[in-house]
């Protein structure tokens, strides 16, 4: 039991910018990645997320009352991320799912 | 008037010997020494009041047109003078900073604030020291100083009762005396409070009458009456800065009752009248315009019918609060004026920090800590029909409707945290000086800003700015002294230029023009989306026949345009906003925003006496598997009493003692409480206590199972339906050995949660079960030494 039901995909749009030599990829305004190809932004995108999932993991996600509430939907999915990535798993497939 | 003997660029003024013969005996007739003089300012220095009203809109005071009466206000403009295009930053701890260095906020390192810092220098939320504050220059000029009410401006690794103290107002802040909170917000009913560094208790309990507004003001008539009874000759600077009129939204029930059935038209009709009312006044022009309302913003007409009886109740409790706090700010300058020395003081009202808050939701809250658990949709119309008559008491931790906040913004676009429109900076505020403003009741409309406050104080008190502070070479004042307007309206603007930012959302203002866009709207969830900087449009404005950005000219004029948006960048460099920072996620973790933090590892040891601990201190149990272990001596009759609680009346945990029994409850946003008892009292001597808290998994914010012991020996069991998964409280703390503030339960009160035994330790562990249950001296020791 609790207030959140598990989110099964990922809740936040996968967005793409480009620029002459380089590619962001967004994950909605929560994370992104650089590199000069998308397979590269991907990859970098993946690195940073398993450090945020890690990083929230382990300290928590303490908002900030002077910014916008966090969506709990989002911030579940992260958890689980987090989850993955302790158990030495592979979050990609839940990111690109 | 005598010159003054002072060479002031260099603080502190350096001891100079005196000249003259040195005798051998003091008895000689050729002894003669200068007698000793206090440190005085130049003679007709005034006094100085800074009052700074927390979140308040351009369009809520009735001084600037707005439903919510200030007579105060009122009172000073008609003898002094509206400002109508004075700016703040568009959030509280940088208008703060700003404010008390006459420097921009990200000049100081608050470029947002303390609990979002990173280590960029322009958001590290560390004001170099080379940017000495006000109060330190004033107090080194010999001021006597005080500031009352809130400080947002400590980082937060700083927070703790262990500091240090450099950024806190009565150490590093040049403030003499203070009394208030270190924070964003604070409970007004039970606040945790600080006397310079010291916790200290309220005077009272919300039963008996208290409030932080009122208690305040009574601090502060108190120290001015004793500064003037010890130390006539000195001027004093005291900031007055009450926790209100920020949620959450406390005030006496009388008070919103004033207001009952006057916001029943709605948020749009409101903001039409407050429109009327402020052409009527004449502190809009006459050709100003009332912008339109964005979509982002529902139309009164559309929320659910339902709900309108608590809307209109949320908007009545915060006109009663804003109505209190002005009462307040009027006894202050009561007892002022019965010394007999207003006609010298120069006092600053600046109504607002910011404009008003849309932090509350489109639908407001009644304890905002569910939004910021992202739990918002608990509270249901139905829930919050049935607690409408408790907004405002220390039931509720409550705000008001994003609606509510734009009403209050009257005329202009947005709302707090929006930088980049004049709803999020615009704030009404009034110079109140007799004996130096002659044009009483007069307006003023050169553009002024919350960073020219300081060198007005300075000038006026004939002060020069400090070359070199303590050893260290001070930087400029960013600021324009506003003297030069006192007693010229038509006197030619000397503040042209200015950037604005945000969060993103920046502006800049050069000549009457600005050139503006809007990043981010304060209400969209983190995560949600939000474009890339580039991708931001820009809006253009001409101030000299534009006075609320209602009439964008960009389409029309993009070389203008152009033109505006490179002067933001090359002010954004010279003043520490590059890099632009939206990101959300990563700015509330420490690691990923690289500021320090107090807490590392899995376990973290306590003391009796350690308390006030705020989030930030203590590791965070939500979201996993925890347990609680303490070693306390039991006294012959049994113990009671608290071993250690977290947060309070709207979330928390608390272990403690209740008729010799060892309970643990956890209160899940003062809506659930989940108690847990031992089946034996524990008997007299030393015993080892413990909770274990067994996380379901599977998400955020799930349930658990409770266990007890007492020696290893399990003595309870119970069960915790659902969690708080990011915040248990904005002021609430941890505590050993008692709980200070609202209590997690009703099951005793902070007066007697004290434990009656002796508390050796209490250590919390996250995580791996230990499944001895039973924590080792040399295991103690241990963890003790791994966080050295």
């Amino acid at each position: 039991m609790g207030y959140t039901e598990g989110v099964a995909d990922c809740p936040l749009p996968l967005t793409v910018q480009e620029a002459p030599g380089r590619v962001r990829l967004y994950l909605g305004s929560l994370a992104h990645g650089d590199g000069p190809t998308l397979q590269e932004a991907a990859d970098d995108l993946v690195q940073r997320l398993l450090s945020y999932v890690i990083a929230f993991r382990a300290s928590g996600f303490r908002p900030s009352l002077e910014l916008a509430p966090p969506d709990l939907a989002t911030m579940d999915f992260l958890y689980q991320l987090g989850e993955i990535a302790a158990a030495g798993g592979d979050i990609r497939s839940r990111l690109f799912s | 008037m005598s010159p003054d003997r002072h060479a002031r660029t260099m603080l502190p003024i350096p001891d100079r010997p005196a000249p003259g013969l040195t005798t051998y005996d003091a008895k000689d007739p050729e002894t003669a020494y200068p007698p000793i003089e206090p440190l005085l300012p130049p003679q007709g220095a005034p006094n100085v009041l800074i009052v700074l009203v927390d979140d308040v809109g351009f369009g809520a005071a009735s001084t600037f047109g707005g439903p919510c009466r200030t007579p105060t206000a009122d009172r000073l403009a008609e003898g002094g003078l509206r400002y109508n295009r004075f700016h703040t930053t568009a959030l509280c701890a940088p208008t703060r900073a700003a404010l008390l260095s006459g420097r921009n906020h990200h000049s100081v390192g608050m470029g947002s604030i303390t609990e979002t810092a990173t280590s960029a220098p322009g958001n590290s939320s560390l004001r170099p020291n080379t940017k000495a504050p006000l109060a330190m220059t004033l107090k080194l000029n010999g001021y006597s100083t005080a500031q009352f009410g809130k400080c947002h401006e400590v980082p937060v690794w700083q927070a703790s009762p262990m500091g240090p103290f450099d950024a806190w107002p009565s150490a590093g802040g040049g403030f003499e005396y203070f009394y208030g909170f270190i924070g964003g917000e604070n409970n007004q009913w039970d606040p945790a409070l600080y006397e310079g560094t010291t916790p200290v208790e309220p005077p009272a309990t919300p039963e008996e009458g208290y409030h932080l507004t009122e208690d305040l003001a009574d601090h502060a008539i108190s120290w001015v009456r004793q500064q003037k009874a010890l130390m006539p000759d000195k001027p004093f600077f005291v900031y007055f800065a009450p926790g209100a009129t920020h949620a959450p939204h406390h005030v006496p029930k009388e008070w919103a009752d004033r207001y009952a059935g006057q916001f029943d038209q709605g948020w749009d009709v409101q903001r039409e009248r407050t429109f009327a009312r402020q052409k009527e006044l004449g502190v809009i022009p006459a050709d100003a315009e009332l912008t339109e309302r964005h979509a982002e913003i529902p139309a009164w007409e559309d929320m659910p019918d339902e709900l309108k009886p608590v809307l209109a109740r949320q908007m009545e409790v915060y006109a009663g609060f804003m109505e209190h706090t002005d009462h307040h700010v009027g006894r202050v300058l009561d007892a002022i004026d019965d010394l007999g020395i207003l006609q010298d003081t120069i006092v600053y009202y600046i109504i607002g920090d910011n404009g008003a808050s849309a932090e509350g939701t489109l639908n407001g809250a009644f304890n905002e800590m569910a939004n910021f658990n992202g739990m918002a949709a608990l509270e249901t119309p139905e829930f919050l029909l049935s607690k409408m008559d408790e907004l405002g008491s220390p039931s509720s931790y409550n705000h008001y409707a994003v609606g509510w906040s734009w009403a209050m913004d009257a005329p202009f676009q947005w709302t707090k945290q929006v930088a980049s429109h004049w709803g999020g900076t615009r704030n009404g505020t009034i110079v109140h000086w007799p004996r130096g403003i002659e044009d009483k009741g007069g307006l003023r409309s050169q553009f002024s800003h919350v960073i020219d406050v300081a060198p007005t104080i300075l000038e006026a008190a004939g002060l020069p700015e400090p070359a070199m502070v303590n050893g260290v070479m001070q930087s400029p004042m960013e600021g324009t002294s506003m003297l030069y307007s006192f007693d010229d309206a038509a006197a030619p603007e000397r503040h042209e230029l200015q950037y604005f930012e945000m969060f993103g959302n920046r502006g800049i203002y050069h000549k009457g023009w600005s050139a503006v866009t809007k990043h981010k709207t304060p209400w969209v969830m983190v995560g949600g989306d939000m474009p890339a900087f580039d991708d931001d449009l820009w809006e253009l404005y001409d101030g000299n026949s534009d006075y609320s950005q209602a009439h964008n000219l960009a389409a029309e004029q993009p070389d203008r345009l152009a033109a505006l948006q490179r002067l933001w960048l090359i002010e954004a460099v010279k003043y520490n906003v590059v890099p632009l920072d939206d990101r959300s996620a990563e700015r509330v973790n420490p690691d990923l925003a690289g500021r320090p933090t107090l807490i590392q590892g899995n376990s973290q040891l306590f003391f009796s006496g350690m308390g006030r601990l705020s989030e930030n201190s203590v590791v965070s149990i939500k979201n996993k598997s925890f347990s609680v272990t303490a070693e306390v001596d039991v006294p012959d009759g049994g113990a009671n009493g608290v071993v250690i609680a977290q947060g309070g009346r709207f979330g928390g945990w608390t272990l403690y003692f209740k008729d010799g029994k060892a309970k643990f409850v956890y209160n899940t946003l003062g809506i659930h409480e989940y108690p847990t008892a031992a089946d034996t009292p524990i008997p007299a001597g030393t015993h080892q206590v413990r909770m274990e808290f067994a996380y379901d998994g599977g998400g955020l914010a799930k349930g658990g199972d409770i266990t007890l012991y007492y020696d290893g020996k399990a003595v309870g069991t119970g069960r915790v339906e659902n969690t708080h998964p990011m915040i248990f409280s904005a002021d609430e703390t941890t505590d050993i050995g008692n709980e200070t503030g609202t209590t997690v339960t009703p099951d005793y009160t902070a007066k007697d949660s004290r434990f009656t035994g002796k508390i050796h330790w209490v250590q919390i562990d996250l995580g791996s079960d230990d499944h001895d249950h039973f924590i080792s001296p040399e295991e103690r020791l241990r963890i003790a030494m791994a966080r050295q």
